[in-house]
């Protein structure tokens, strides 16, 4: 288990895990990189996944040694977020380790957690409806004889996925199967979307082969869902950190009416108010995953509501300070500041989204609604 | 025991040595049966005071981070809250005084300014200065060992209480603003010091404005060299930042605890949209509070640097807006106010948050206006150029004022 420090104080093999994924982001995830694969099928660079899996080792920080991980705890991972977030890619951290990983952990595959945690496998979990709603008790698809039908929209990294991890009813409530692909009757496509770097994909079951896990559904995937908030909260950072650091060199060297654009008040001040929203996302960011590694720190349904309420509404908040900040440019197809806009509108709806969240913490905070 | 103690003590780190301590002032002296003073002098005996303090001075010698821990075991128990008590003395005059003051004001001053047998207040703002802090007025002249001081501050607290203050005097007209400025501390019972209370919006006479009129000052009462207040001036104003915008480390306390309880009272004022809206300030203040507990955990035994005008920032806007969130609740009930008598008395039950609502305008103002914040952060800690500036390098009594 990871062990219990003082919350919100990194030790050094935090700040070494942070260099070391954060000098990997600069040489490998860079504008360029991620712009190559806007228009390709899977939407990353495979070798590039592989490395960060095998070469770096950091993809099963925060699942179970038992289980195939690493057993470092949530806190590494936010690390390895924070830091991929910094360039918003297709990269499958959240689909295929986090959830799927997380709930294969949880069924005792260590098998398989080996190999997503290494890159050589990517997996994914699908746990939402045919309309694409997060439905971890409802995705309406049925099991029947070892047998899946049904329909499930905006599932994330299912397309070119190696097996799918699903949540279907085999008439006593959710269960888990994994269905391999070329699973006879499994179609994945691909959905055109708002956001051009994470995929999403329909996948469509038909009397398709599947093998039983063994686990609690609804009990794993919540828990994969919470480290799942923390990891969106935590590559928001990141992401917001890239943003504000953009904003703030734009308005240092943009010149009009003979000075820097950011010695006008009223654009150091937006400046300023997005610097001031970074702070609090990343307090209410490691706050979550300081609180999943240690639930003595706080309730972590609040602690990763919370987390999602405050970075999802900030991360909205900075890019369009950024694009507002840049003018012109910020407008224009080849800033980069539409890639991160949209991808801040399309990770606020994921996983629930920053709406259920929001009801969730206001019937913990303030009552139940009448 | 003795000796288990010294075991103990050669492994633990000053942070466990803190909060032993800390339990040891409650298990000697139980908060609800010890007088305030008796117990305030055990934790400055116990060098709780301050905790990154030196031992004999308030202090432990641990980092400043440690002091929320102590804190909370302290007030947690039902202990006094220094800052309430004398809160220009315990957030801003200890910490300048440490920097800046010789070993003997120190060993003069910290003690009875931390029991609260000497309560501080800031001489500082005059209605000349105000955020342009640096153009003050206030002359000092040198006489032999002595400091004559003439002129006017304002915007100050505690001064019809206080027994000392911190000053900021211009003591050369001739240099551009920041380079005239000498810092003092000054005996508020000099004949010289004349009180006056100013009223405020809220009704009240919250705090001073204070003439000084040949006032004098011994020259070991100057804090830092003469021409160099500036400097001395940061250490006190980061600090005041610092103590307004620390807050405390509980959920749900601070300014939302009036919003989070009208809620909880009235169910019969709650809507669904003023049910979103004390969501989205509670997660606000929430944010907050988090964000001071990680930069106390950050900020460890560093002084208190630019990162503390952020949480005064944030915390002054919500403030207001958790205020006017209350008033909104509250609806006709809003339209009655408790009395503008300047000394007013108990008010009746609900109408505080009127109260509060009204002074929580100044909150934007005081200790740094928002606009001035917002400059800090976007030039020191994002490195954004400075505005235009008409002053600079000019001498002081050349600059336009008015």
């Amino acid at each position: 288990m990871a062990e219990s420090a003082t919350r919100f104080a990194f030790t050094e093999e935090h700040d070494g895990l942070r260099d070391l994924v954060r000098s990997f982001v600069t040489r490998r995830v860079d504008e360029t990189a991620v712009r190559d694969q806007l228009t390709s099928d899977r939407g990353f660079d495979l070798e590039t996944w592989q490395a960060l899996g095998s070469d770096l080792g950091v993809l099963g920080l925060a699942l179970p040694e038992a289980a195939g991980g690493d057993g470092a705890g949530v806190v590494p991972l936010a690390i390895v977020a924070h830091e991929l977030g910094r360039m918003p890619s297709g990269l499958p951290l959240l689909g295929s380790v986090v959830l799927a990983g997380t709930v294969l952990a949880g069924c005792g595959r260590a098998d398989l957690v080996q190999e997503v945690v290494a890159g050589r496998e990517v997996l994914s979990l699908v746990a939402t409806d045919a309309r694409g709603r997060w439905a971890p008790d409802a995705t309406g698809i049925t099991a029947s004889d070892g047998r899946l039908t049904g329909r499930a929209a905006l599932v994330l990294d299912a397309v070119g996925a190696d097996a799918l991890v699903v949540v279907a009813d085999g008439g006593d409530g959710p269960a888990l199967f994994l269905v391999r692909a070329g699973a006879a009757g499994l179609t994945v496509s691909a959905q055109s979307q708002l956001d051009l770097t994470r995929r999403l994909a329909v996948v469509e079951l038909r009397d398709t082969p599947a093998e039983r896990l063994e686990g609690d559904a609804p009990a794993l995937v919540a828990a994969a869902r919470d480290v799942g908030a923390v990891v969106l909260a935590a590559e928001a950072v990141g992401a917001m950190e890239q943003l504000l650091r953009m904003s703030v060199d734009y308005a240092g060297q943009r010149l009009q009416f003979g000075r820097a654009i950011g010695s006008f008040q009223g654009v150091k001040h937006r400046c300023a108010d997005m610097y001031a929203a970074v702070e609090q996302s990343r307090s209410t960011a490691y706050h979550a995953a300081w609180t999943l590694d240690d639930p003595s720190l706080d309730d972590p349904r609040i602690a990763t509501d919370l987390a999602t309420v405050e970075t999802a509404g900030d991360y909205l908040a900075v890019v369009k300070d950024t694009v507002q900040v840049h003018g012109g440019i910020g407008f224009t197809w080849e800033h980069p500041a539409h890639l991160y806009y949209k991808r801040a509108v399309s990770d606020a709806t994921l996983l629930g989204g920053r709406a259920a969240a929001a009801q969730r913490l206001a019937d913990s905070i303030l009552g139940e609604s009448a | 025991m003795t000796t288990a103690r010294a075991v103990t003590d050669v492994n633990a780190t000053g942070r466990d040595r803190a909060v032993a301590a800390a339990r040891e002032v409650l298990a000697q002296h139980p908060p609800a049966t010890t007088p305030q003073r008796d117990f305030l002098t055990a934790c400055f005996d116990a060098g709780l005071a301050w905790v990154q303090f030196p031992e004999g001075l308030g202090g432990s010698g641990v980092e400043q981070g440690v002091q929320a821990e102590v804190d909370a075991l302290l007030q947690g128990a039902g202990g006094p809250v220094p800052f309430d008590l004398n809160p220009m003395g315990y957030g801003m005059a200890g910490p300048t005084l440490m920097a800046h003051a010789s070993q003997e004001l120190k060993e003069r001053l910290l003690r009875p300014l931390y029991v609260c047998d000497e309560i501080w207040c800031q001489l500082f703002s005059e209605p000349g200065a105000g955020s342009d802090l640096a153009g003050l007025g206030t002359r000092a002249v040198r006489q032999g060992d002595e400091w004559v001081v003439n002129g006017q501050k304002v915007w100050t607290s505690k001064a019809h209480l206080a027994r000392w203050a911190l000053l900021l005097a211009r003591t050369d007209p001739d240099q551009p603003k920041h380079r005239g400025l000498t810092y003092f501390v000054l005996d508020m019972t000099d004949p010289g010091v004349e009180v006056r209370p100013l009223r405020q919006m809220t009704g009240e006479a919250e705090f001073n404005e204070v003439y000084l009129r040949d006032a004098r000052i011994p020259d070991s009462h100057r804090l830092g060299e003469v021409g160099e207040g500036w400097g001395v001036a940061m250490t006190t104003l980061m600090n005041e930042r610092n103590a307004i915008g620390g807050g405390s480390s509980v959920r749900g306390t601070g300014s939302i605890a009036s919003a989070l309880d009208l809620w909880c009272e009235r169910e019969d004022l709650r809507t669904p949209a003023l049910r979103a809206r004390l969501l989205e300030l509670f997660v606000r203040a929430d944010a907050a509070r988090l964000t001071g507990d990680r930069q106390r955990v950050e900020q460890g035994a560093r002084p208190a640097g630019p990162e503390a005008t952020l949480n005064k920032l944030v915390g002054a806007e919500l403030n207001q807006e958790v205020y006017e969130f209350c008033i909104d609740m509250l609806g006709p009930e809003a339209a009655l106010y408790s009395g503008y008598d300047a000394e007013p008395g108990p008010t009746p039950e609900g109408q505080d948050l009127a109260r509060k609502f009204l002074r929580s305008r100044a909150n934007t103002i005081e200790g740094g206006t928002s606009e001035v914040l917002r400059n800090i952060i976007g030039e020191r800690l994002l490195g954004l150029p400075g505005d235009i500036r008409v002053d600079t390098g000019k001498p002081w009594k050349e600059v336009p004022r008015g």
